[in-house]
């Protein structure tokens, strides 16, 4: 019995130290809360040379978005962190019509990203607090999937790779 | 020996508590590490902004199409349909967000009989046409001022080519009749 719970406990404390599993970073210190913006059709040039998905394709622009990541329980540590939607989208009916695409200012990597997946915009050492970079979205979607208007939240998360 | 076998026992008591204690602290610290879930900030909203658009194109863009019909003198009237000299593509392009659908109407107006600019006329209902691929279909002119061809929901691109006939029934003054036909593509 004393081993059987001896056991018990060192199995709990090696499980205790293995990296942790993804935590959600908050971007509430960020400037801009809410972000209202407009799709336009992505190819004003209805020609015959656009195939079905560009004849359909609508685009929204988001620029100059201050985002700031509260990485102050993190500083010191080695980590990766991500960039990730939501798989369910008000507004859309299909996931995989709808892709986001960033570019930043220099500190996060620029990426894409669908929704249901998460992106890798950050690995190395969290030196500061809040880790802060201009992104410029792009949303691009099929327009005959878009049955209202679209609220997305994207998701940060980080992952310790080493304490 | 049952000694010893009592002196396990109460070991194991206080094992089992400390034991309890630390596997309870754990799962605490493991429940609070999943509720901890910093409500996102930054919110997009994307609104339909995106305008419907519809499109038409006959024939050649920003000109009107000439279709000629030559009736050998020894065949005026005889029946024997007479091919137009060119085929004429339609183009039709209607686009808009799933969220407000359109239907677009293609109509023609063929009112106007071609005429030989002494007073004789030729109804225009004398012409007929034969589609390509049949989406906007086959018919002849009704000679009326609204007539509706084809109708599509948004978004769809089309293209019919079209080869015109004049029937020949009938024995006109000799001449050239000029006419000219309307269409129109409009979304409600």
């Amino acid at each position: 019995m004393v081993r059987t719970l001896g056991r018990l406990l060192l199995l709990l404390v090696c499980l205790q130290a293995l990296p942790s599993q993804a935590q959600r970073l908050s971007d509430a210190l960020s400037q801009q809360q809410q972000i209202n913006i407009e799709f336009d059709w992505k190819h004003h040039n209805t020609g015959d040379e656009l195939d079905t998905k560009e004849f359909n394709a609508v685009v929204a622009h988001a620029r100059n978005v201050n985002t700031r990541l509260d990485t102050s329980d993190f500083v010191d540590t080695q980590a990766r962190i991500f960039l990730g939607l939501p798989v369910q989208v008000r507004g859309l009916n299909n996931p995989q019509r709808l892709s986001v695409s960033w570019t930043t200012n220099g500190l996060f990597q620029n990426g894409e990203v669908t929704p249901g997946n998460r992106r890798l915009i950050f690995e190395g050492r969290i030196s500061e607090p809040v880790m802060q970079d201009i992104f410029n979205f792009t949303f691009e979607m099929d327009a005959r999937f878009l049955s209202e208007m679209l609220r997305l939240e994207p998701v940060y998360e980080i992952e310790i790779i080493s304490p | 020996m049952i000694k010893t076998m009592m002196l396990t026992r109460h070991i194991s008591t206080r094992n089992i508590v400390a034991t309890l204690l630390l596997i309870s602290a754990m799962l605490v610290g493991w429940i609070a590490d999943a509720v901890t879930n910093p409500a996102a900030a930054i919110v997009f909203n994307i609104g339909n902004g995106s305008p419907a658009e519809i499109y038409i194109q006959v024939g050649r863009r920003n000109s009107i199409s000439r279709v000629r019909f030559r009736v050998a003198n020894d065949d005026v009237g005889s029946g024997n349909p007479v091919s137009g000299n060119r085929r004429i593509d339609i183009q039709l392009l209607i686009r808009a967000p799933a969220a407000s659908p359109l239907t677009g109407f293609l109509t023609v107006d063929s009112s106007t009989p071609l005429n030989n600019g002494s007073g004789a006329t030729i109804p225009v209902s004398e012409i007929s046409w034969t589609a390509s691929s049949g989406d906007i279909p086959s018919d002849s002119f009704a000679g009326t001022s609204n007539q509706q061809l084809a109708s599509f929901n948004s978004s769809v691109r089309v293209t019919d080519r079209h080869t015109f006939s004049y029937k020949n029934r009938n024995i006109y003054d000799a001449g050239t009749y000029n006419g000219q036909v309307t269409y129109t593509w409009f979304a409600p």
